[in-house]
Order: structure tokens, then C-alpha cells, then sequence
């Protein structure tokens, strides 16, 4: 099998986007584009917000992995969910083949284990040695404020893990509301993971949460990696 | 974890591909990957896990390439895999050996401290056999080693088993040399040296460890006030550093260090008259220090 760069968007947010398009939307949009879409969700304490469901149709429609976490949890959870996403995506691209072999409903779990062992081993080594393209999207409106000092620390351990892998790998860093739309980029793509942590802002952006037309506009940039890809060959 | 199977005892598991039965006497623990039961099939016990497909499909490899040590596994045998099928869900399981005996932390509970230390130089007799065949153990909590017998620990949970070379699987913070901002998650021995010895610190004062998680200077400050401690302080630091490139090359250090605080104590204020003579001195407090392990069993 050969394999592509994986593109993946991770979105830290605490739910709750209360301007423009729907985030969703801008998910499956982004999906359709091969893109995958991650998203953790971040909540206090108490229980029930009314956030959560937005983020678990946010990463079904972006194809991707969805957890809700309080801040002190984060930084394990992002670890995790990058790498599954990773393994995810490979394995819906297996999935794809088979079914394309196969028949409509065949998918991995439906071989027998040993064969499965045989895949996931495949799989682990594709995940670790693929190119990869990592967009880390972050929430700064006003109520991410406590849980900045986790999403720093977070992205610190994300960065050690993704330092080690074996792959070339691209990461890139954008917060939102911007100052002067709806998403700004923070960081453009680079191959130091480090400075994902290292340069992330403290300082909160505003009141609004236009999560969808945040991903829409951090969407732009893959297009340009891309495009940029093509002309360098 | 999505769509976890929870079994009750007495419960019959029917393996969907062989056909196998195994019925379930406990649940003997559960973490963030899967639930573990004990189990008795028509061969006898097993340990049997519910996890989803890509872990099982994972460790069963991690599994598999462990019983390439020779003699006695590291970790758990590894008998097969299978899947429960339940109302239309399909739920991934694998059965291993059951390995009986008590996790590290549940060992030395009411132990003299020195045990730490001795349950390190068991750890790095793991490490060395693993290391040996390309992997690292990646997640170093006390949770996932047993003391078998009383001369050996192995593993239980290989989930963060990871090749040389790539980025850890699966770790614990306070374990995580990346975490105490003292190296990359990079799999290598020394990744899990680092590991080991704060795990010999934690066994001992756990929660003072996790209050300074991320503050290695803090880290040292425990052990220069154990007592227990003291005695492998060199080694304990080295690794910390990441100084040692192989477990041999930290037991070996250890023994000479634990040798080493016995004779002094031992011989007092006296003077080294030769090089040679220090030697000897090294080696009969390297005897004494096996011998005492043999005591302290
Ligand atoms: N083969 C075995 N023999 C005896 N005990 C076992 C065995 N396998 C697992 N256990 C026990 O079950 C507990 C949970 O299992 P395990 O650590 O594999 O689950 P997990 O979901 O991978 O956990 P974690 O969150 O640590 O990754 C272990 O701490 C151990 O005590
Ligand atoms: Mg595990």
C-alpha cells in the first residue's frame, strides 16, 4: 500500500461556537479534501455542557477521533488522539480497499484476528514513518482562559512525542477568534515541533467563538502546503 | 472507551472464530485500554482482555515477539485472539497466561525500603532480556509488573511496548523522562532506565514524586533525604541523566554502589593502601551486597 501525506487537523476547543457556519459543515468539507479532523473537547469540572455534542459531531463529520477532558487530563489526550488519528486514518484507507475487494460492508474487524495482527503491524509502521501534516487549532475565546496554562503544556507533549517520530513530519499552529478574521495563524508550517509550545500565545483573543469559519480559514493553509508541494516537484 | 464488554462471573465467552469457550471467574483489573478477567477454559486459567481490535491486534504482536527470550517469557504467554459476537456488536478479546502474584507497588508495602532497590535490579534483569530483542518498555508504572516468585518480575501490560527508534506507545507522566523535561519519547534503552529509576523513587514516596512531577532537581532532593535512597544515589542520578546506555551497564553500578556503601560502612575510616586493593574491596562488598539479597529473601 502506499501512502500519502496524513493531513490532520486537531481542534481544542470547549464547545460552544456561536457565529457562522456550522462547524460540522466545515468538517465533512475538510474531510472531503482528505483531512482529517480531530477534536478535543476541554470542560470544567461540572458535568453536562451543552458544548459536547457539537464536538462529537464535529469529529464524526471530519472523520476523526473526539474526546472531552478536563484541562488536567489534556495533555495525555493529546498524545492519544494524534496518534489514533494517525492509525485511524491509515486504517479507513484499508478499509476503503477491502471494501472495494471485498464487498460493501467488509472492513478490518471482519478478518480474522491473525490476519488483523499482520495489519496492525503494517499499520504501526506506517504511522510512524508516512509524512505528516499536523494543524493544531485553538479556541482563545474568553472561556478558554483557565485552561491556557494545560493547553501550552499540552502542546509541549505533543511536540516531545511527535520529535521522535520517524517520518517527516509539518506543524503548524492557529488560534482563534483572530484579530481581524475569524482564525489567525500563529505558526506556519514548520518541521521543529518545539515551537508549537514555545511560541504559544497566553493572551486571550475575545468573546466570539466562530469555530466553523475558524476551521474553513485554517483549512486555506493546507490547500497552500499543497499547492506549494506541487510546484516544488 | 467505546463499546467496552463488561462480563459477571460465571459468565461463558464463546470465542467466535474457534469456538472456544472460557468462563469468567473475576475481573482481576481494568485501565484505560481494556478490561482483564480471570478466566477457566478446557486448558485451565488464562487472563482473557477486551480491548478494541487495534490493541488486541498490537499486543498481541508486543506479545509474540516477547516469547522470543528464551526460557520464561518476560511478560504473559500468549494464547490466542478472538471475538465475542453479542446482539449484533462484535468485541475484540485476547487470552494471555495468568501471571499470579502482587504488582510491584502491593509487594512492598510494609517492606524494609532496601527492597526498592532490590526490586530494581529485578526490573533492570527485565529490561536487559526486553531491550535485547529491539523493544522498550515504555510505560513503567508499578501497575504493570509482577513479582513472580521471589527472584523475577515480569510485565502484564505491554501496551507501550515500543521498537528502538520510534516514539513511545503508551507511558505514564510521572514515569516520562519527556515529562520531567529530561529527554525526548524517543524508544530507547535509556528511555527506560530513566523510567525505572524514578519508578524506585516513587515506590517509596509516591506522593511527594507526584507533587514535583516535572522538577527534576526536586526529584533528587527526595532521594538525597531517603535513606534507602542514599546508598544508590550515583546510580539513581546517572540515569536520571540518561547515562546508561544498557540495563547492564546501570545494574552493574548498582551492585558496586550498594557493595561499595556496605564495606564503608563497614571498614570505617580506613585507608585504600593500593589500586588493587580498592578493587578487592569492591568486590567483596559486590559479594556481600549478593549475599544480602539472599538474606533479605
Ligand atoms: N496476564 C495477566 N495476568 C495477571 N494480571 C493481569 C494480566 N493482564 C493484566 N492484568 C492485570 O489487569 C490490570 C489491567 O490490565 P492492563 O494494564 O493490561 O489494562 P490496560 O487497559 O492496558 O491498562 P492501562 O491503562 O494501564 O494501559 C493490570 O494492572 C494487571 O494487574
Ligand atoms: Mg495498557
Amino acid at each position: 500500500m502506499k501512502m500519502g501525506t496524513m493531513k490532520q487537523l486537531l481542534l481544542l476547543t470547549d464547545g460552544c461556537s456561536n457565529t457562522g457556519e456550522d462547524p460540522a459543515m466545515m468538517a465533512a468539507f475538510a474531510r472531503r479534501r482528505g483531512i482529517t479532523v480531530n477534536v478535543i473537547g476541554i470542560v470544567d469540572g461540572n458535568g453536562t455542557d451543552p458544548g459536547l455534542a457539537e464536538i462529537e459531531a464535529i469529529a464524526k463529520a471530519g472523520g476523526g477521533e473526539s474526546r472531552i477532558v478536563q484541562a488536567a487530563a489534556l495533555s495525555e489526550t493529546v498524545v492519544n488522539v494524534t496518534r489514533q488519528a494517525m492509525t485511524g486514518t491509515i486504517y479507513s484507507i484499508i478499509n476503503e480497499e477491502l471494501r472495494g475487494i471485498l464487498n460493501k460492508e467488509a472492513n478490518v474487524e471482519s478478518l480474522p484476528p491473525a490476519t488483523r495482527s499482520e495489519i496492525a503491524e503494517k499499520v504501526e509502521d506506517i504511522s510512524e514513518e508516512a509524512a505528516l501534516e499536523l494543524l493544531v487549532l485553538t479556541d482563545m475565546s474568553a472561556s478558554m482562559k483557565l485552561k491556557l496554562p494545560a493547553v501550552k503544556e499540552a502542546l509541549y507533549d505533543l511536540s516531545m512525542s511527535m520529535q521522535s517520530r520517524i517520518g517527516p513530519s509539518s506543524f503548524s499552529l492557529w488560534t482563534f477568534p483572530g484579530k481581524y478574521s475569524a482564525a489567525e495563524e500563529r505558526i506556519g508550517w514548520t518541521n521543529d515541533a518545539g515551537k508549537l509550545a514555545e511560541s504559544f500565545p497566553q493572551l486571550l483573543s475575545g468573546g466570539i467563538t466562530p469555530t466553523g469559519p475558524a476551521i474553513r480559514q485554517a483549512l486555506s493553509s493546507f490547500m497552500e502546503m499543497s499547492e506549494y508541494d506541487e510546484k516544488s516537484i | 472507551m467505546k463499546n467496552r464488554y463488561e462480563a459477571s462471573p460465571g459468565e461463558q465467552i464463546k470465542g467466535k472464530w474457534t469456538g472456544h469457550v472460557w468462563r469468567v471467574e473475576r475481573e482481576i483489573g481494568r485501565g484505560a485500554n481494556g478490561i482483564v478477567y480471570l478466566v477457566r477454559g478446557s486448558a485451565g486459567r488464562a487472563a482473557l482482555k477486551f480491548a478494541d481490535s487495534a490493541s488486541v491486534a498490537s499486543e498481541t504482536n508486543a506479545l509474540t515477539a516477547l516469547e522470543r527470550v528464551r526460557g520464561a517469557s518476560p511478560g504473559p504467554f500468549f494464547i490466542e485472539a478472538d471475538d465475542l459476537e453479542k446482539e449484533g456488536a462484535v468485541y475484540p478479546f485476547f487470552l494471555m497466561e495468568f501471571i499470579d502474584g502482587p504488582m510491584l507497588h502491593t509487594f512492598i508495602k510494609g517492606k524494609k525500603e532496601e527492597w526498592a532497590i532490590i526490586l530494581l535490579i529485578w526490573l533492570l534483569t527485565f529490561l536487559e532480556s526486553l531491550h535485547r530483542l529491539g523493544h522498550v518498555m515504555g510505560d513503567l508504572k508499578p501497575e504493570n509488573f509482577i513479582v513472580v516468585s521471589r527472584k523475577a518480575i515480569r510485565a502484564v501490560d505491554v501496551g507501550g511496548m515500543t521498537k528502538f527508534g520510534r516514539s513511545i506507545k503508551e507511558y505514564t507522566a510521572l514515569y516520562d523522562r519527556a515529562a520531567w523535561q529530561a529527554g525526548t519519547r524517543r524508544a530507547e534503552p535509556a528511555y527506560d532506565l530513566f523510567g525505572a529509576a524514578v519508578l524506585t523513587v516513587s515506590l517509596l514516596h509516591k506522593q511527594t514524586v507526584q507533587r514535583v512531577l516535572g522538577n527534576i532537581d526536586d526529584l533528587k532532593s527526595i532521594v538525597q533525604s531517603s535513606p534507602a535512597l542514599q546508598l544508590i544515589e550515583p546510580v539513581l542520578f546517572n540515569a536520571f541523566a540518561g547515562k546508561y546506555e544498557s540495563a547492564s551497564a546501570m545494574k552493574r553500578d548498582l551492585l558496586l554502589c550498594f557493595a561499595k556503601t556496605k564495606t564503608r560502612t563497614r571498614t570505617g575510616r580506613q585507608k585504600r593502601k593500593t589500586f588493587w586493593a580498592g578493587k578487592w574491596f569492591v568486590l567483596a562488598g559486590a559479594l556481600a551486597a549478593i549475599l544480602m539479597l539472599f538474606l533479605l529473601n
